[in-house]
């Protein structure tokens, strides 16, 4: 532990066991959440559960914006099905879903300067499939939309 | 002169309040998802247009009728007996108000929202005039039959509130009056006309009740023989019942809040009361003596007191009633197995009814006293407080759970019977009540957990009530009615005119109700296991200050003009 975690630990006291579990929560939670459409509502308690941690703990970090993701998305997975099928789809969307965790953690910052969070690694791979569960929910309703269109009833 | 000023001030209130705008958006866009969400999957194809509009305004003003009934009543079952408890009401009679006053501004406080909503939701009902099938005159009947519903509710829950004063007792005597009222009566009249065989309901049965109205509105349009008295008839009857509760109301308050030495029950409550004031049978402190050292909560909560008179009483109530029930009904051409199935549904829907109103009265109180602040600046602690209150809940309800358990039992062996030798009719009718049942099993499980997060939250019991009922049952219909529309908009409707349309209901429905079953009970769980601190110090005015929606701040600088 740094000197500056260490000085900063004196500054204000924090339930640091209580914010530890909240962390490792917002973990189970994302992990839940990476299964499409049963998932979303543990995905978006995970989301929260990292908000209310990061004002605790005084950590500034936010995940960044995800739409362009989803909308190449979108784009790219009503041809893919056309041509490819469900495996093609299935590729795709688990190479976005990789790409947009890279993202995600290519925004978290080495030094926070906030209060040392133990479990502060878990969270954020939580708000990775929290978000990935999102990404891949609104993908499978695309692909089940535009195969229940394109039928012939 | 000043008339009625508290109804004046309520209503400035109201005309300030976010919620009084944003609710009648919300009904508005529930009621039309509704409607399209039921055009394209129960009507696409099958039915002409006319006949559609026929059933969708059938069963938007059933489900109508059910909200105004039995939300007028809860919302005003607790509005004096509170002030009561309070002490406040009092206070209040030191001034120059009246009971008629007091009575006045609560019934505009506590329905005013309701029926902005109602309001904003009634041209949706339209949609069936202009399908056709609804004539204009139809419309206009049931609109004034659902404001005159809301009304003989909120009356009626005025004066259960004005001789009350325990919320329990308040909000049951609230809700069970206005369904007996609604339906029991009406109920009884249908059984009594099968067994003299006499054709049709007497009119004593239905014209003072808020269903006659109803009835004769929704059988005015289908061609048939019709009811022997006019809807003017029935409506003007309830109205004047109505306000005949409020006079009532008016007349016994002044002298109902005031102590009296012995207490305020009544004699057979106190004898009651006094023999439940008396330390117990030495078997029931032996009984609850190991939960002292376990988990005090729970010790306090197995007190007889503290119990009341629970689900019992109105479980053998059910089942005298279906037994005389079906002694009639078993002669007549009735089908049995949708009698079944409405019959485990009452069962399901009463016993989560009490659930979630104790899993939400004992927090709301608790906080309300101060009991919660003492108890948790002891070595208690928050988390033995939530699990001894949830243990005490499950205690509670297993013997009523295994009671309905048992009549679902009978209901599956009776239609079994009905259904003759093995078939794949019985397995079906065997999976869908098995399905029934885990379904009942999982919304007491997250009843139980949201009730007791709302009713620590919001410290009232009724809007604890509301939020539950709205977040667990209610929230994955109106999300799955929703999905239907769009894909039946998507599709022109032809999605559900196949075989495949109802598979993907009910994919969608199981979908959903996993989704939004797992989000409130992970929510629960959360805050529950984390912050009940923040949520027991926290106050009312900080939970409606926090900005909720865009629409909410969109609205705001309207919200703040001063009215004149």
């Amino acid at each position: 532990m740094s000197d500056r975690h260490q000085l900063n630990l004196a500054a204000r006291s924090i339930d640091r066991v209580r914010v530890i579990r909240r962390s490792m929560r917002c973990f189970a939670y994302g992990a839940m959440g990476l299964v499409p459409f049963l998932g979303a509502g543990l995905a978006f308690q995970a989301l929260r559960l990292q908000r209310e941690v990061s004002a605790e703990m005084g950590d500034g970090w936010s995940p960044p914006r995800l739409i362009q993701f989803w909308v190449l998305g979108l784009f790219l997975l009503w041809p893919v099905d056309r041509w490819l099928g469900m495996a093609g789809v299935l590729a795709v969307a688990l190479l976005l879903f990789g790409v947009q965790s890279w993202w995600i953690w290519r925004s978290v910052p080495a030094e926070s300067g906030a209060e040392w969070n133990p479990g502060r690694r878990h969270m954020v791979w939580g708000v990775t499939f929290a978000y990935g569960g999102f990404a891949l929910s609104l993908w499978a309703v695309a692909v089940i939309v535009y195969r229940l269109v394109n039928l012939e009833w | 002169m000043n008339f009625l000023p508290v109804a004046q001030r309520e209503l400035r209130v109201l005309a300030r309040l976010p919620a009084t705008y944003s609710s009648r958006i919300y009904s508005a866009a529930l009621v039309s998802a509704i409607s399209l969400g039921m055009l394209y999957a129960g009507f696409s194809g099958r039915l002409s247009a006319g006949s559609a509009g026929q059933g969708l305004f059938l069963i938007v003003s059933l489900l109508a009728g059910m909200y105004v009934l039995i939300g007028g009543a809860f919302a005003t079952a607790d509005c004096l007996s509170q002030e009561k408890r309070e002490g406040t009401l009092g206070l209040l009679f030191l001034t120059d108000l009246r009971g008629y006053d007091v009575i006045a501004g609560k019934l505009i406080s506590r329905t005013g929202t309701m029926a902005y909503s109602l309001l904003a939701a009634l041209p949706a009902l339209g949609l069936g005039v202009l399908l056709g099938g609804v004539s204009g005159r139809e419309l206009l009947h049931m609109a004034v039959a659902l404001l005159n519903g809301l009304f003989f509710a909120a009356s009626f829950g005025i004066l259960v509130s004005a001789v009350s004063r325990r919320e329990r007792r308040a909000l049951s005597l609230g809700a069970l009056g206005v369904l007996a009222l609604t339906v029991f009566v009406p109920v009884s009249g249908w059984w009594l006309s099968l067994y003299w065989k006499s054709g049709a309901v007497h009119p004593w049965f239905l014209i003072w009740s808020p269903a006659g109205a109803f009835l004769q509105t929704l059988t005015a349009g289908s061609g048939g023989p019709g009811l022997s008295f006019s809807f003017l008839q029935s409506a003007g009857v309830t109205h004047l019942l109505a306000w005949s509760f409020l006079l009532a109301a008016g007349l016994i308050l002044p002298h109902a809040w005031r102590e009296r030495p012995g207490g305020n029950a009544s004699a057979f409550s106190r004898a009651l009361s006094k023999r439940n004031g008396r330390p117990g049978p030495v078997a029931a402190r032996v009984r609850r003596r190991p939960w002292l050292d376990d988990n005090p909560v729970i010790w306090v909560a197995e007190r007889r007191e503290e119990k009341g008179l629970g689900i019992g009483p109105l479980l053998l109530v059910f089942a005298v009633t279906c037994a005389a029930g079906w002694g009639i009904v078993r002669h007549t051409a009735a089908p049995p197995l949708p009698l079944h199935l409405a019959i485990a549904l009452v069962l399901h829907l009463g016993l989560m009814f009490f659930l979630l109103l104790q899993a939400c009265r004992a927090p709301a109180e608790d906080r309300r006293t101060g009991v919660l602040e003492l108890l948790l600046t002891t070595p208690i602690g928050s988390e033995v407080y939530v699990r001894g209150r949830l243990l005490s809940l499950k205690r509670r309800f297993i013997r009523p759970l295994v009671l309905v358990l048992a009549a679902d039992l009978g209901l599956v062996l009776s239609g079994w019977w009905q259904l003759g030798m093995w078939n794949w009719e019985i397995f079906l009718w065997i999976a869908g009540f098995t399905a029934l049942i885990l379904k009942l099993l999982v919304d007491l499980y997250t009843l139980s957990w949201v009730g007791f997060w709302q009713g620590l939250k919001t410290g009232d019991a009724g809007v604890a009530m509301r939020k539950a009922f709205f977040h667990v049952l209610l929230l994955r219909w109106v999300v799955l009615l929703g999905i239907v529309a769009v894909l039946g908009l998507l599709t022109g409707g032809r999605l559900f005119q196949s075989p495949a349309g109802i598979v993907v209901m009910l994919a969608g429905y199981l979908a959903v109700f996993v989704a939004t079953t797992v989000d409130c009970c992970a929510a629960a769980m959360r805050e529950l296991s984390d912050d009940v601190r923040r949520l027991a110090l926290a106050s009312q005015d900080e939970e409606a200050a926090r900005p909720q929606i865009v629409i909410r701040r969109t609205l705001r600088p309207a919200c703040t003009r001063s009215p004149g």
